[in-house]
């Protein structure tokens, strides 16, 4: 049981990043969708270098370094130049997942996992960039809410804020994506993010940007999975499509459903 | 100057990826003559070809005509891969109706898709739900479906994520077929078009909530009929096989977005058809990756995304003047 819970929380922490990186972007109207992208450069980079210098910390930092490049670039494509934003995220976790199969195949000549690199140290059976992503995830709160949100409200560095937000939400996923590769399996895989990106700009959208709201969801994502659990255990005969489909499906009627509390509030107001 | 940007973005993208294969230390000018050898040489190789074509060309249009009413239909991917599940079902439990099975087993797919989109039109009209991220969500649902089926119903003893055959009665195996079936969905897309230009001219464009769901249903509809004739045309020997839609739905978007009218959206899928066919017989014969193509395709969707909004505004400025 208990190790059920473990892996369940090892399992949703870089959603859960991710999606506090999609609240950033979302914040300041900007839907992110190199997401994916950024988790799989992230992972791809720090793998590598990881494994290059036989030491973790270099490949994390060094992943870091590049995606806070790439994200700059990013942002100012998006905002300076104004590109389509559908376009250019596509755009961009193509050339991302491109480029690290690309190398993976024609330097190391695998198609599959990158030879196995040295992972982070873990503090209490817990990879130690567990630890910084929850606190990552209280700093975001109060960053969003008592920064970034009133100094749009005052009008002032509208434009830093912007740029600041996009870079961060970027950083955020290949966070996830550097827990995946360095504080998980120790390899990369071009299968490793498996779509996080992309769920995680619905949890965003669902919780309004909101970090508290993202973390109620990926609650209740995680919820779901231990009901997995008990379903093996007490042998009940639920298919597994109903349970694995289930968080999409939850997520998809809670969205339908924020228009009628939307509606609510307003109608309380006007009485 | 802006019916130029595709071909000249093109071109930077041809002379970066050289670079990229440079570095590798093989000769990208054989790489890029393989392409075309791998596309357009051989009976084999242009029967890939035209059958990589004719679903992008599908998927194009099938995002294309969720974009005539402004609206992302991202779940391409999902209804191909529902389509294609339920015209492997149909096809099968079809068996000895010849003739009629293949156009029923392609329509009920194209129906399944279409169902999808039905649901993504009413959720965005009725309970005003982003149609991108329900459509993610619904891709996600339709994977685990497709896990669920191909470990249930299609199981097969042929191996694991893998149909059992479909009758031989339900084959669409001629690529004339293929590109008749995308050319009338192209047919359509340019009818609509001249209708809404007419309404255009006299008022601008708006969309009733009847009518965004009826535009997000067609567009699925033609995304469910593309992963039907998938199945149909035997890309994996006649079976339903995992991964056999690959990222044609994805691809599909970039289509559409790149070729903008329905001339364009042709050119650009023989295009896209082209290099991806070539790209697997280029990795095979001068050892470099197939990723190559995949750079290639970015690099032209970037310039593309920066040019969008200009031309964009470009065609509204002349639709005021005239």
């Amino acid at each position: 049981m208990f190790i059920t819970i473990k892996i369940t929380i090892l399992n949703l922490l870089p959603l859960l990043i991710t999606s506090i990186g999609a609240c950033f972007s979302g914040n300041v109207g900007i839907s992110n969708l190199g997401l994916e992208g950024s988790i799989i450069i992230g992972a791809f980079s720090s793998a590598i270098f990881s494994y290059y210098f036989s030491n973790a910390w270099a490949g994390l930092s060094l992943a870091l370094l590049i995606v806070l490049i790439l994200a700059f670039l990013q942002a100012f494509i998006l905002i300076k130049i104004k590109a389509e934003t559908v376009m250019a995220g596509t755009a961009y976790n193509l050339l991302m997942s491109g480029f690290s199969i690309f190398v993976l195949k024609s330097i190391f000549k695998v198609s599959g996992n990158s030879p196995s690199a040295p992972l982070l140290p873990t503090i209490f059976k817990f990879p130690i960039l567990s630890y910084f992503i929850l606190i990552l995830v209280f700093i975001s709160y109060f960053l969003i809410n008592k920064i970034f949100n009133r100094l749009i409200y005052k009008n002032k560095h509208l434009t830093f804020i912007k740029y600041l937000s996009f870079i961060l939400s970027n950083v955020f996923a290949a966070l996830a994506g550097i827990y995946l590769s360095l504080g998980r399996v120790g390899y990369f895989n071009p299968n490793l993010s498996g779509g996080r990106g992309f769920i995680a700009l619905a949890i965003a959208s669902l919780a309004d940007n909101n970090t508290i709201k993202v973390l109620a969801i990926i609650t209740l994502f995680g919820l779901i999975d231990i009901a997995q659990y008990f379903k093996d255990l007490y042998h009940l005969n639920i298919p597994t499509v109903l349970l694995s489909s289930l968080p999409y499906a939850l997520t998809l009627a809670l969205l339908s459903f924020k228009k009628y509390f939307k509606n609510k509030k307003i109608s309380n107001y006007k009485n | 100057m802006k019916n130029k940007i595709p071909i000249i973005s093109l071109f930077i993208a041809l002379i970066l990826t050289s670079f990229l294969i440079l570095f590798i230390n093989k000769d990208p000018i054989e790489a890029y003559f393989q392409i075309i050898k791998g596309s357009l040489w051989g009976s084999e190789n242009i029967k890939g070809f035209l059958e990589k074509t004719s679903t992008l060309l599908l998927t194009g249009l099938s995002f294309s005509f969720a974009l005539k009413g402004g609206m992302f239909n991202i779940a391409s991917q999902g209804q191909l891969v529902l389509g294609g599940l339920i015209a492997t079902i149909s096809a099968i439990k079809l068996q000895t109706l010849f003739l009629i099975n293949p156009i029923l087993s392609l329509l009920i797919g194209g129906l399944a898709g279409a169902l999808i989109g039905l649901l993504i039109g009413y959720l965005k009209v009725a309970f005003e739900v982003n149609e991108a991220i329900s459509s993610i969500m619904f891709n996600y649902i339709v994977f685990n479906i497709e896990a669920a089926l191909l470990n249930t119903i299609l199981k097969s003893s042929y191996g694991t994520g893998i149909s059992p055959m479909i009758p031989k009665q339900a084959y669409i195996n001629s690529p004339i077929l293929w590109l008749l079936i995308s050319f009338i969905s192209a047919l359509l897309y340019y009818y609509l078009n001249k209708r809404l230009q007419l309404k255009n001219n006299i008022k601008k464009l708006n969309f009733k909530a009847g009518h965004l769901i009826c535009l997000m249903s067609i567009s699925a509809f033609i995304s469910g009929i593309a992963g039907s004739l998938r199945v149909l045309s035997g890309v994996a020997n006649f079976r339903y096989s995992y991964g056999i839609m690959g990222q044609f739905g994805f691809d599909g978007i970039v289509i559409a977005l790149l070729g903008k009218t329905t001339f364009g959206i042709i050119v650009t899928s023989f295009l896209f058809g082209a290099l991806s066919e070539g790209a697997i017989k280029m990795a095979i014969f001068s050892e470099v990756p197939a990723e190559v193509i995949t750079i290639l395709k970015a690099i032209i969707i970037l310039f593309a995304s920066a040019n969008w909004l200009i031309r964009e505004e470009e065609e509204t400025k002349n639709v005021y003047n005239n």
